[in-house]
């Protein structure tokens, strides 16, 4: 559905030297998929998705739409973000003040070329079954800026949809709303696409907000992807240290391979002592690595054996509470259950559940 | 040629050349351009050629008889005294009104700003009557003669005060943009006051403060009104004082004039260019603090009312006595110095006579006419021009903003000069209509259209924009949409003050004038001429009247599109 190809983009730096804010992102989203894009702010994933809606016009690279080139270096095309016939929802919102509800989400329709448009009857249906879908219908005439902030981020999201276009794209719309809000916004958003079957790209920094709502996960990391994947795999199988790092919570132990053992797991030296860690990846022996141990792989039991450790501070969230231990040299996070935690300054049993851990390279 | 290329030809074209905001920038630079340099280069041609030949005689001529230092000396010191004048009073007044606990804060915010209603004529007119040496009527109080108006530091006080308002404004704006969290965490670091005032408050104004005084000595070197009434008499000559003198020669004298305005004009850019530098660096400034903040109050305690006591004087001395001067001399028959027999006869005759006088009548209908053409093609023109600046990265865009912004360093009787000059050689029958005033006019008033075009686009967000054109929506139904409607209210409040200062230009109107096209101000200097007195106060009051109404819609606008923006 959309291909974007090795994609370029820089920025002057207000000296004479240019900032590469894109260094050759190449993407492959699949129709009907929810296809989140996830990094820190300043990796270039915002940039990436304002190429692909035309507002950014990138140094090199192509970008296809459903078949349709829209940017390409080397054939030099660049369709105008006017004529490219995307959705896109802005972080900001982006709503015009000085129009309704209604006005708003029939813009794009109304600003269609003559022979184009619609007759006003269908429009205005079309408006009303979009805002109805966002649950806006009884605010069709409220001025635009009496909205809520999640009424507008509906808002803008009907707008977006009322062309509708074959790919939606959506700039952190959640970022700016609380808690609550975003949690209910999201189920929404799932629905909508579901219903719909759009293909999505979602651009987002939040991990959860990734990890729940999409088909496939796109990390990104000073304008380069570093690992594409499934929710599941990104999170449990990272490729990199900085995946391992950026999505969930993880501890990232040294160690180093040993040696290679059947059915794809390694027998790593670690300060805790040899474990046998599985991974996809390619690791020689002698290997510097990293174990990859999500707090929740940790237990913590009363009494003797194993690993040994002092809780130097907790956490407590709720359903669940942080520990800080230390084992040897090493601090370690480890949650478990609230019924289950230790107090701060106590003795503790550790065991480290080795198959749910990963190995990422030093580096 | 392969296809490939063919398109990659077109791609280029439609690309690089034919974006309209190219087409826009091409006809903003003309427009500008135009406007800005042909004047400026004949006025150059003026003085410096004579029959096809490069001469300096003409500069030798003009400074024979006077010399560039005396002018250059008086200019400066009028500039810099009337400059440090309205900058500290300003600056204490907008301390005080803005950073403390002092009564009546809103009514001394609005009193301090009372001369700006009052035009630079009227104003000086209104100091001659109270501080002329024998019937000024504070001197009827204070001692025949113990003020004297007609002199550099009549001048100065005259010029500083009709200024005061203006460097009010801007360090008002620096005092309330200043995040109080940077002081309060320099008391909590256990500063006291005084070195939270000296450490922190004062270096962060300091920007403001330095662009504040070089934006006011750039006015004062161009102020005319002030020196040719009050400096005349005194033989106090500055640039643009000798400038209205040459002309008014017989025959006039435009090389002598133009040898005159050069000097001025190197000086105002120069001022110019420091300016951006400061207000530059200011903005830098700005960045760091946060908006909508309270800022913190100083209180004042047991100073609190004398602290007021002198606030309210300032503004009965700047504001109330010249306007009430005017009234008065407004309702006298013949204006013969304050008096009890003047306040037992009082009469609207004056008021009358303007009414039935159709010189009045037409000059009035003239200054609506130039106002609001102005302010309309100001406004127009300038929307499309900061436009350009603001929301596109074409190249040359920055010069564009430049020629725009330059007029603000000529001085009114140096355009009136140079269109006096190019219109004489032009074969463009301008001269003699009020064509020739609506140029004078749009090219003085161009900076003003420039500034609050951009300022007013730069708070429209860039995204109501791009999700704009993302929706499909060319570049022109954007701008007719989604740009034009939020601009409204700054274009409105722009096109009001574009209107109000065209209403009271004064010094290149005296120039390009002819019988019958006058305009109200010139009506004003010519009934001072002619010592009708009673008429011209009475003409004054209208004025200000008028103005009032203006100013009160504009800032109702002002308030209304201040708070639609804020939800």
């Amino acid at each position: 559905m959309l291909d974007v190809r090795a994609l370029v983009k820089t920025f002057p730096d207000g000296r004479r030297g240019r900032v590469v804010a894109l260094d050759g992102v190449t993407l492959e989203v699949g129709e009907g998929e929810l296809f989140s894009v996830l990094g820190p702010s300043g990796c270039g994933k915002t940039t990436m998705l304002r190429c692909v809606a035309g507002l950014e016009r990138p140094d090199g690279g192509e970008i296809e739409v459903g078949g349709r080139l829209l940017f390409s270096s080397h054939g030099a095309v660049d369709v105008r973000a006017v004529d490219r016939g995307l959705g896109l929802v802005f972080q900001s919102y982006a709503i015009w003040p000085h129009m309704d509800v209604f006005r708003n989400a029939a813009f794009p329709l109304e600003v269609a070329p003559r022979r184009k448009r619609l007759p006003a009857r269908e429009i205005r249906e079309r408006v009303e079954s979009v805002l109805s879908a966002v649950h806006l219908d009884h605010l069709a005439d409220r001025r635009a800026t009496d909205l809520s902030g999640g009424q507008q981020q509906r808002l803008a999201l009907a707008r977006a949809l009322v062309m509708q276009p074959p790919l939606l794209l959506l700039d952190e719309p959640l970022s700016n709303l609380d808690a609550r809000l975003r949690d209910e916004l999201r189920d929404e958003l799932k629905r909508i696409q579901h219903e719909r079957n759009l293909t999505v790209v979602y651009v987002t920094h939040d991990q959860v907000e990734a990890l729940t709502l999409s088909t496939t996960i796109a990390v990104m990391n000073e304008g380069r992807i570093e690992q594409v994947g499934p929710p599941r795999d990104v999170y449990l199988r990272p490729s990199s240290r900085f995946v391992a790092d950026f999505v969930g919570a993880a501890n990232l132990v040294e160690g180093t391979v040993r040696s290679r053992e059947p059915g794809g797991t390694f027998d790593v030296e670690t300060p805790f002592g040899s474990l046998s860690v599985p991974s996809t990846g390619e690791f020689r022996s002698g290997a510097k690595v990293l174990v990859v141990v999500r707090p929740e792989d940790v237990s913590l039991r009363n009494g003797a054996g194993g690993l040994r450790g002092r809780v130097l501070s907790t956490g407590f969230l709720g359903d669940a509470v942080d520990h800080v231990v230390s084992v040897g040299d090493v601090e370690l996070r480890v949650r478990s259950s609230a019924a289950a935690a230790a107090q701060p300054g106590s003795d503790v049993g550790i065991s480290i559940e080795p198959g749910s851990c990963t190995l990422v390279p030093a580096d | 040629m392969s296809a490939r290329t063919e398109t990659a030809v077109r791609f280029r074209v439609r690309d690089r050349v034919l974006r309209p905001e190219i087409l826009l920038l091409a006809a903003a630079l003309a427009f500008t351009g135009v406007l800005t340099l042909v004047p400026l280069g004949y006025l150059l041609w003026q003085t410096f050629v004579e029959d096809g030949r490069l001469t300096l005689d003409v500069v030798r001529e003009a400074y024979g008889a006077f010399g560039l230092g005396e002018l250059l000396w008086n200019s400066l010191r009028f500039a810099a005294g009337s400059t440090a004048f309205a900058v500290v009073a300003g600056t204490a007044l907008a301390y005080v009104v803005v950073r403390t606990d002092v009564p009546l804060r809103r009514l001394m915010f609005v009193g301090v700003l009372v001369p700006l209603l009052v035009p630079g004529v009227l104003y000086t007119i209104g100091w001659i009557f109270l501080a002329a040496p024998r019937s000024g009527a504070l001197n009827q109080v204070l001692g025949r003669g113990s003020l004297d108006v007609f002199s550099l530091s009549g001048m100065v006080v005259v010029e500083g005060l009709h200024l005061v308002p203006i460097a009010f404004l801007f360090m008002v704006a620096a005092f309330r943009s200043l995040d109080p969290a940077l002081e309060e965490s320099a008391l909590a670091s256990g500063a006291g006051a005084w070195t939270v005032f000296r450490r922190i408050t004062l270096p962060l104004a300091r920007p403001a403060l330095s662009a504040t005084i070089l934006i006011l000595a750039v006015r004062a070197l161009e102020s005319f009104e002030v020196p040719a009434l009050l400096g005349f008499p005194a033989r106090v000559w500055v640039f643009t004082s000798k400038i209205w003198q040459a002309l008014g020669e017989y025959p006039p004298a435009f090389g002598t004039a133009g040898a005159y305005a050069l000097p001025l004009v190197v000086l105002t850019c120069v001022g110019l260019v420091l300016h951006r530098l400061f207000s530059g660096r200011s903005r830098s400034y700005e960045t760091i603090t946060s908006r909508g903040v309270t800022p913190r109050v100083v209180k004042l305690g047991r100073w609190r009312w004398p602290v007021a006591a002198l606030l309210a004087g300032y503004v009965v001395v700047s504001a109330l006595l010249p306007i009430l001067m005017l009234v008065y001399v407004s309702t006298q028959r013949v204006y013969t110095g304050v008096s009890t027999a003047g306040f037992s006869h009082l009469t609207l005759g004056a008021y009358r006579h303007l009414f039935d006088d159709p010189l009045v009548r037409r000059a009035a209908w003239n200054s609506l006419l130039l106002g609001v053409g102005a302010a309309t093609v100001v406004m127009c023109t300038m929307t499309v021009v900061a436009w350009v600046v603001v929301r596109t990265k074409t190249p040359g865009r920055g010069l564009a903003d430049g020629l725009a912004f330059l007029p603000i360093a000529i001085p009114g009787i140096v355009i009136g000069l140079a269109l006096l000059i190019v219109f004489l050689r032009v074969p463009i029958p301008v001269y003699g209509t009020l064509w020739i005033l609506l140029i004078a006019y749009v090219t003085r008033f161009m900076p003003y259209g420039i500034r609050t075009s951009s300022i007013s686009m730069g708070q429209i967000a860039r995204d109501l924009e791009e999700s704009a054109h993302v929706s499909g929506a060319g570049w022109w139904q954007t701008f007719r949409r989604v740009f034009m409607p939020l601009l409204v209210p700054g274009f409105v409040a722009g096109w009001i003050y574009v209107l109000l200062v065209s209403l009271r230009e004064l010094s290149s109107s005296l120039i390009l004038y002819s019988p019958g096209r006058e305009v109200l101000p010139v009506v004003i200097w010519n009934r001072y001429q002619d010592g009708e007195f009673g008429e011209l106060a009475a003409l004054g009051v209208l004025m200000v009247l008028a103005t009032l109404v203006l100013a009160a819609v504009s800032y109702w606008i002002g308030g209304r599109a201040a708070a639609a923006a804020r939800r």
